[in-house]
């Protein structure tokens, strides 16, 4: 897997990470029970512990999950921060008059 | 009439005649597409303005002026939560004017701060 450190407030790589269906179940799963293992995290979901794991590692590059403790018995806990910037994000996007503006001009002219 | 403080301008030529614009400010879905929010807008002086966007926030208000394919005001205030957790934004005033010109129609849009006369708010 390649490693990056997105740019604070980078949407792309959280968006990424929460295009996955089992990605959002483990994001669920930590945000309602709070930090757990990677075992514990298994149990739950319908997916190998080796799939659990792969996830885990988008969402930590995402910014989604913070690890603590030693390797055994590591405990994922989730990080929203990533989340609202994404949500500023979305709501920036054609907030303003000019994008608004461009995006009239194109659906007049598209049906002219 | 409330004073008016100036406010920025934003321009767009539109290869279509100032008819064909106006349908996209009076038409609920139409405004709704190009606004980038759930509008819904009665265009009669008087009539109602509702704005929802995607974070959740609301802008309602009141139209001020219609001229058909020509000129559209109305103004509005942001609204977040409810009752006691009611917060307004402060008012501002949004005027859409159309102006036909040789490709077509000069779209422009300024927004500026509602200085809300005594006793009218």
């Amino acid at each position: 897997m390649t490693q990056r450190s997105p740019e604070p407030g980078d949407p792309d790589p959280v968006f990424e990470a929460l295009a996955d269906p089992t990605r959002r179940a483990v994001i669920e799963a930590l945000a309602d029970d709070g930090p757990t293992t990677l075992s514990d995290l298994t149990r739950r979901l319908p997916v190998t512990r080796q799939a659990v794991a792969k996830h885990l590692a988008v969402l930590q590059d995402a910014g989604l999950v913070d690890t603590s403790g030693p390797v055994r018995g590591r405990m994922y806990s989730f990080t929203p921060q990533p989340l609202t910037d994404a949500m500023t994000w979305i709501v920036d996007v054609g907030a303003g008059w000019d994008e608004r503006l461009a995006r009239l001009k194109r659906q007049v002219e598209r049906r002219a | 009439m409330p004073d008016q403080l100036p406010g920025e301008v934003h321009e767009e030529t539109i290869g279509a005649p100032p008819g064909d614009v106006w349908g996209f400010m009076v038409d609920p879905a139409a405004l709704s597409a190009w606004f980038g929010a759930d509008a819904w807008l009665d265009p009669t002086a008087g009539g109602g303005v509702l704005f929802r966007f995607a974070d959740g926030s609301i802008r309602r208000g009141t139209v001020l002026e219609v001229e058909r394919s020509r000129r559209l005001t109305w103004r509005w205030r942001e609204q977040r939560g409810v009752g006691f957790g009611l917060a307004l934004g402060e008012a501002t005033r949004v005027t859409i004017e159309l102006e036909p010109v040789d490709d077509g129609t000069r779209v422009r849009i300024t927004e500026s701060p509602l200085v809300q006369a005594r006793g009218t708010a």
